[in-house]
């Protein structure tokens, strides 16, 4: 299992909070939610689109990851066993109701849509809201699988292990996704922004 | 294999992409809407407290006592009230009548359910030949409402005809 804390002796590990989880402890929980409730926020946003879905599958994944701890057996982290699960309850979700369709660029205001298109310096021209949208909009073009492993890998920031561990994947595999993914992205990004 | 990054770097490419989804990373849920999650979480997983191991196997005595003087008390009444065992008597032996049997000087009706007008016969024993009446032939006197069974009606008062009611067949 993790030991997320070992550099810090006050602060309990990850072992230490789910021994005293399973024994009931209140404050066990409430310190693992935590310390992890905005890597998988995260997960669930980015293979979900919205934060309402994404809230709700936090929610699952938390429920499931602690209420069958007997399945995590300590070969992963805790982090990597519980982001592998809300980003399962994240895509079941995400069949069951669809991720919602992000704006599309060409819906937005004549002037912005210009600038996206044409800018001298994009990362700057662009708002931080109209760039997290084509972040979205990037990711929509993945395939369900290849968005989770890169978005475990890019915004939880698991290694390619971890990844492959979190997917049930082979570490050849993982590879393989996120090499198809990057080009994916970059393809779209370059093509929206003209980089 | 030789077309992906080794796994034990992190591909400069994919990290710089890495890296712009994490600075755009979606916006953080207000303290109000995470403790509304956490809430739920907990009370998922959380039951009430449980008793301690300790009063465990106390609490297991208790209970297989308390079984105990259940069952025995059920079966002490039981005993006490069950009548002795009869022999079965053969046919021929067998009262004619094995009810006993009220005569009508015997039995006070001190109220009928409406429920169960058409059950009693009111008035004189049935002696002769039961005759049907048809709807035509019925007057009806008068109608009074009635709070629990709404409209009842009042027939034939002074007959001396014994009169059975049937209840209306249900809808």
């Amino acid at each position: 299992m993790s030991q997320s804390s070992q550099s810090d002796p006050t602060i309990a590990t990850d072992d230490q909070l789910l021994a005293r989880f399973t024994q009931g402890d209140r404050l066990a929980l409430e310190e693992i939610f935590r310390r992890y409730r905005q890597a998988a926020f995260r997960v669930a946003y980015r293979l979900l689109g919205n934060e309402a879905d994404a809230l709700d599958a936090v929610q699952e994944g938390f429920i499931k990851a602690l209420s069958h701890l007997q399945g995590f057996q300590g070969r992963s982290s805790f982090k990597t066993w519980l982001l592998r699960v809300v980003s399962n309850a994240a895509l079941d979700l995400g069949r069951s109701r669809g991720r919602r369709e992000a704006v599309r660029l060409d819906a937005l205001p004549g002037a912005l849509h210009q600038q996206l298109l044409c800018p001298e310096d994009p990362h700057q021209a662009l708002h931080r809201e109209e760039l997290s949208q084509l972040l979205t909009e990037a990711l929509d073009t993945l395939s369900p699988i290849q968005r989770q492993t890169f978005v475990l890998y890019a915004d939880a920031q698991l290694s390619y292990r971890e990844v492959a561990e979190a997917t049930g994947a082979s570490l050849g595999t993982v590879m393989s996704r996120l090499y198809y993914a990057r080009q994916k992205l970059r393809a779209y990004l370059i093509q929206r922004t003209a980089l | 294999m030789n077309a992906f990054p080794p796994p034990s770097d992190r591909d400069d490419d994919l990290e710089q992409l890495a890296e712009v989804f994490r600075r755009h990373a979606p916006a953080e849920p207000s303290p109000a809407q995470w403790q509304r999650v956490q809430l739920a979480v907990s009370r998922a997983l959380l039951r009430p407290a449980a008793p301690t191991p300790g009063f465990r196997p106390l609490l297991g005595m208790m209970a297989a006592l308390l079984l105990l003087a259940v069952g025995g008390i059920t079966w002490w009444t039981f005993v006490r009230t069950s009548p002795p065992p009869q022999a079965l008597l053969p046919p021929e032996q067998l009262p004619s009548e094995p009810f006993a049997v009220a005569q009508a000087a015997d039995i006070t009706i001190h109220a009928v359910d409406i429920a169960d007008a058409d059950r009693i016969v009111l008035g004189r024993f049935l002696l002769g030949k039961l005759e049907f009446a048809r709807a035509g032939e019925i007057e009806v006197v008068e109608t009074r409402p009635d709070p629990a069974e709404g409209w009842t009606p009042t027939m034939a008062p002074q007959s001396a005809m014994p009169l059975i009611v049937a209840s209306a067949q249900e809808p």
